[in-house]
């Protein structure tokens, strides 16, 4: 539109220079024709296919675990040297925790230094499979994906409906973990499972589930279903730098500022999307569910429902009626004086409880918070990422990232590109998938990976310490069947990963941050760690896989902006099985670093903050813990040594020396004459010095 | 802070030196800003729901004289429903809503050309505490933190005195990409305002026993592993909490605090529930540093908050609940010296609508296209008004403040330059400010 009056002289000024300086339109949308990737982008290190390098010589490693020779290779060239192996107790509790989450028990702790007497090898292969075989596994490594899914049980957006379907994709995520499905079928059915082919109808529901991935992208504003380009925007993001460590949603409005990848890629992707249906889980404006997925199947479920369908739709209507009513003294001045607004108001929520029975008694069918196929379509670029009807570019087809092939849609292509999008993202011949994954495991097991930047594989991330073993790891990765747990057997049983975690001042002195791995990282535990570990000690863990949360009937949700979701069920099952609400973190798990929920989360922070102390020191949940385990000491023998024993073997998984007993010999004494003699006082000191089991560095970090 | 711990033996001897050294990384400690500041703090009133700006700081004869009459097809103007009044020697109007803010007027810089990004609750709420309204990022007072630190241990560095939860909910003062430390912690008026900032252990001798045995354990455990800087952060962490469990109730006694402080404020001795008691723990936390302190009034329930599409006249007790209590924190931080450097900010989300669509209704729709916000103290112009509204209060007429500019203008009241004031994320250096933001350099004294 022209302006009303004439520009300032300064603005005219800078237009005739720029004119004078040739036009250029630097942040002109690119279409694919024009959008030239240079030779230096080619050539840079993470798109080049995956190099296949042999292990190198390292003299007294000939027949070592690949792994250490890359290593111990690359600590030579720095001047450095590995330092020894850690001790069995340290690494029991290491592995176990890396693994499955939770602290091992006394027991395990006793029967792994016996296998180890034996053989240390083999203590440590079998200590391995028997935790990669545990359920708890999945619950473990599940997690960190679902940091990255940016999983929740809610919407998102101003009224944060509740998402009751959403835990199915949490545990399929979680049993996919379990069984070793192969990573790039893993991909495949976050991305098309509803396209896949399957041998028999739980698959098949299995697999459309795993397009939760898709369907649980982050809805925002006070009507998300208007605002399907940011939901888009979101699932866009997610996949690039969840599979491939790229920004690609930097895109959206530009072409990338440092990778290379137009808006014309961004758009070619978003037309995939696009062509997809997501369900709709309501918001305040539109409060309807729709598009959710029936197992039955669409034609089927829609034929079933109708009748149910029609009869929900007049109490909707009615509910509708009934809000327009109230609404209306926002619109015009009522005049009648036997109504009020609050009377109003009161009869829309005198209409929902009527409508109430009706839709609980709509039937139960199967269903899945996951994505369908729509009208397959291309789209046009949105200029400046604004969905406006007026900024529209040139239409690109349907397609991958040109850096990574450029594959296009072909001409006969029925479907939206979602299948085909799956198969380009999980092809062994990407050089980013692969590496990406093995990357992540790698940052999973020390706390940093190869690429520090674990999402970021792009000019701005950070380039790999050990690239070739990064390589190497890839290509196994992908010899071995794309299996996790493979992954984890050949990096864990390696001496790198069984390193001992003590300072060498000669090395730490050259490798300040051990980017070359001649010691282990000391890990905090993180916030799930923290609580799972917590009610374990104290036997109050309930070890059950969690199901659907306690939200009301799905049917009759009338959230808003003004009066949105909020909901708390305590629950003693594992942390990832609590409900995880996106406009509302859980304060305990947000406390130590948990996860995000409403952006991918690829690094977990480890903080240290005065809250957390006050935490351990003065919380409910800290004190009846530390209660709940002293209770369990009633059984034991009442001399401090047993006791003591069995704290320090419980908690630190190890026995306590002279001097320790000694000390809680001195505190007991203290505390007695600080409180006087009785039983309660008994709890209530052992209580004490539990809590500060559980509150110190010993238990809060692993070696 | 550890050496005046130190000096008071609360620190335990032999780990002041892995203290101090655990100090030099801590992202807490006291950092200089880019140049001279004029404001040490930051006392931000936020109004939930969006304050009328035409009820309240902007009047505009041109409605009231066409009140109820057709502004095109389907709207009609509508006057304000409070009458103004000229205040204090610069003679600025204010509505009869706020005669005590009028009182004080003197000493604000009062904006009628405010605009934000986003024309919802959500959206702009989120806008004007985070800089966007469609993405998750760091809160306004995460970047202070990170950017300032702070000179008090005892507390955290960014507190948010809330009694529930505004549009966007924790979001917006969430730390986002900043470590978490930076994040606001959410002040609670009742018991415990601060979450477990009370010893449950019946003394503080046991306390301080069961403390000591875990001194115990972290010293057994440092051993061979002194030069871990996080082991050594963690043990002093439980220091500075006991540290803050001494410091958080005094903070919030509000015991010692005169009769005649009572009645400024108007508060009720004992009374927890108004926003007098928030704007009173307000000062005492400025009074002990505090780095950025924000005050939300209401929630998301339209009962408590200025959203009015069909009720103004709740207006009167939303400001009656807000008036006085705003004027006397002005008053009181003038009196002790402190509005020197304490920049107090008064916002809302955005203002509301100039038309409706029949006469006679009483509210108005959302207005983010224009709307006032002021700013007191800390070295801003008091007494002055920057920019306009055109004649309906419809749009800025001059001198547009974007939430950028708003931003961008108190960051450098603390001697940050919101160009430099960055954090390295995903690849890319992020500000407050985004890729916005002019310093209003107009209204600074």
């Amino acid at each position: 539109m022209p302006p009303k009056k004439q520009l300032p002289q300064s603005t005219i000024d800078n237009f005739s220079q720029w004119i004078r300086n040739g036009a250029d339109w630097i942040e002109r949308p690119q279409d694919a024709a024009d959008y030239v990737i240079t030779d230096e982008q080619r050539q840079f290190w993470s798109f080049q296919p995956l190099a296949h390098p042999e292990p190198p010589r390292v003299r007294g490693l000939k027949d070592a675990n690949p792994v250490d020779r890359f290593v111990v290779a690359r600590l030579k060239e720095q001047g450095l040297v590995q330092g020894r192996q850690a001790d069995p107790r340290t690494l029991i509790r290491r592995t176990t925790y890396d693994l499955v989450g939770l602290p091992p028990s006394p027991e395990e702790v006793a029967e792994f230094l016996a296998q180890w007497s034996r053989d240390p090898d083999a203590a440590m292969a079998g200590l391995v499979d028997r935790l990669l075989d545990s359920p708890h596994y999945g619950e473990r490594w599940g997690r960190h994906w679902l940091d990255l899914a940016r999983y929740a049980d809610t919407a998102g957006d101003a009224s944060d409906f509740p998402i009751p379907e959403a835990y199915k994709y949490r545990n399929y995520v979680i049993d996919s973990f379990n069984k070793d499905k192969p990573y790039d079928q893993f991909i495949r059915e976050q991305l098309a499972g509803d396209l896949l082919p399957s041998d028999n109808d739980n698959q098949r529901w299995e697999q459309t589930i795993g397009t939760g991935f898709i369907a649980i992208s982050r809805r925002i504003g006070v009507s998300p279903q208007n605002l399907g380009h940011i939901t888009i925007e979101d699932t866009i993001d997610n996949i690039g730098k969840t599979f491939l460590g790229l920004t690609v949603s930097c895109a959206r409005c530009h072409d990338h500022k440092f990778d290379p990848i137009p808006t014309s890629d961004y758009y070619a992707l978003y037309g995939i999307l696009d062509s997809s249906i997501y369900p709709h889980v309501g918001a305040e404006h539109q409060p309807w569910r729709s598009e959710f997925v029936y197992r039955i199947g669409r034609k089927e479920s829609d034929e079933l429902l109708k009748p149910y369908r029609e009869e929900l739709q007049v109490w909707n209507d009615r509910e509708r009626a009934k809000l327009e009513e109230y609404r209306d003294f926002q619109r015009k001045k009522i005049t009648d004086p036997n109504k009020t607004r609050e009377k109003a108001w009161q009869e829309v929520l005198a209409m929902r409880e009527e409508r109430r029975p009706h839709a609980e008694a709509f039937p139960d069918l199967e269903i899945a918070y996951a994505i369908q196929e729509g009208a397959p379509h291309d789209v046009s670029i949105q200029l400046g990422g604004s969905a406006d009807k007026k900024a529209q570019g040139a239409t690109v087809r349907r397609g991958f990232l040109q850096i990574l092939g450029g594959e296009k849609l072909p001409d006969d292509a029925v479907g939206s590109g979602r299948r085909e999008l799956a198969d380009w993202v999980a092809n062994p011949g990407n050089p980013l998938t692969a590496r990406v994954m093995v990357n992540r495991i790698w940052h999973y097991h020390f706390g940093r990976g190869l690429v520090a930047t674990t999402s970021d594989f792009g000019a701005r991330g950070t380039p790999p310490t050990h690239p070739l073993l990064l390589d190497y790891l890839a290509s196994y990765f992908i010899e071995q069947g794309w299996s996790i747990k493979q992954m984890h057997r050949l990096v864990m049983l390696s001496r790198t990963y069984q390193l001992s975690s003590r300072d060498i001042p000669a090395s730490s002195e050259l490798d300040p941050t051990n980017q070359f791995l001649w010691r282990a990282n000391r890990l905090r535990l993180d916030a799930e760690q923290v609580r799972d570990s917590i009610l374990a000690f104290g036997g109050q863990l309930d070890l059950t896989p969690g199901g659907r949360h306690p939200f009301g009937h799905r049917l009759t949700y009338f959230y808003r902006q003004h009066e949105p979701f909020v909901g708390d069920y305590p629950t003693r099952r594992r942390s990832i099985y609590m409900m995880q609400q996106r406009i509302k973190k859980n304060d305990q798990l947000d406390l130590f670093d948990g996860s995000d929920g409403n952006v991918p989360l690829s690094e977990r922070k480890s903080t240290t903050t005065t809250l957390q102390a006050l935490f351990l020191m003065n919380s409910e949940f800290a004190h009846q813990q530390a209660v709940g385990i002293a209770r369990r000491m009633a059984d034991l023998p009442a001399d401090v040594a047993t006791r003591v024993n069995w704290s320090y073997q419980l908690i630190f998984g190890r026995p306590p020396s002279q001097q320790e007993i000694d000390r809680a010999a001195v505190y007991l004494e203290e505390v007695r004459t600080l409180q006087g003699q009785d039983a309660d006082g008994q709890e209530e000191a052992w209580a004490g010095y539990l809590r500060g089991m559980i509150s110190s560095n010993e238990f809060l970090f692993v070696d | 802070m550890i050496r005046s711990l130190a000096g008071a033996g609360l620190v335990l001897p032999g780990l002041l030196s892995e203290m101090l050294a655990a100090d030099r990384k801590d992202p807490l400690a006291p950092r200089q800003p880019h140049f001279p500041a004029r404001a040490k703090r930051v006392i931000f009133l936020f109004m939930t729901g969006g304050v009328s700006h035409i009820d309240t700081f902007d009047p505009k004869p041109y409605l009231d004289q066409h009140h109820d009459q057709p502004y095109n097809k389907n709207n009609y103007f509508k006057g304000a429903s409070w009458k103004y009044r000229r205040y204090g020697e610069s003679g600025i109007e204010v509505s009869d809503l706020f005669p005590h803010i009028g009182s004080v007027i003197d000493e604000i810089c009062m904006i009628r050309s405010m605009k934000n990004i986003n024309g919802d609750h959500f959206g702009a709420t989120i806008g004007i505490h985070t800089g966007s309204a469609t993405f998750n990022r760091p809160s306004f007072g995460s970047w202070v933190s990170y950017g300032l630190g702070t000179e008090n241990r005892n507390l955290p560095s960014f507190m948010v005195i809330s009694p529930g939860l505004p549009y966007g909910g924790g979001q917006n003062w969430g730390a986002d990409f900043l470590p978490v430390l930076h994040q606001g912690t959410q002040i609670i008026p009742g018991p415990e305002p601060i979450a477990n900032m009370h010893r449950r252990t019946r003394t503080s001798r046991l306390q301080r026993t069961e403390l000591d045995m875990l001194e115990f354990f972290n010293r057994q455990h440092l051993k061979g592993r002194e030069v871990d800087s996080n082991l050594s952060a963690r043990i002093r962490s439980f220091e500075t909490a006991a540290g803050m469990q001494l410091a958080a109730p005094e903070a919030f006694d509000l015991s010692g605090e005169t009769d005649e402080t009572h009645k400024l404020y108007g508060l009720e001795p004992g009374d927890t529930s108004s926003f007098a008691w928030q704007c009173l723990v307000a000062r005492r936390l400025a009074e002990r540093d505090v780095r950025f302190i924000e005050l939300v009034d209401g929630d998301t329930s339209l009962d408590k908050n200025w959203d009015a599409h069909a009720n103004l006249t709740k207006y009167d007790h939303l400001a009656r609940n807000v008036d006085q209590p705003i004027a006397a924190l002005i008053k009181d931080l003038k009196a002790r010296g402190m509005l020197e450097d304490t920049l107090v900010v008064f916002t809302t989300e955005f203002g509301r609508g100039p038309y409706v669509q029949s006469p006679g209704t009483n509210g108005r729709g959302h207005w983010s296209r224009v709307y006032s916000s002021w700013l007191a103290g800390a070295g801003i112009k008091g007494g002055m008004v920057y920019g306009s509204s055109d004649e309906r209060g419809d749009d800025v007429a001059e001198n547009v403040v974007g939430v950028h500019d708003f931003q961008a203008t108190i960051l450098h009241q603390l001697g940050l330059d919101h160009e430099r004031l960055t954090y390295r994320h995903a690849g890319r250096d992020y500000r407050l400010t985004d890729v916005h933001g002019r310093v209003i350099k107009e209204i600074l004294a």
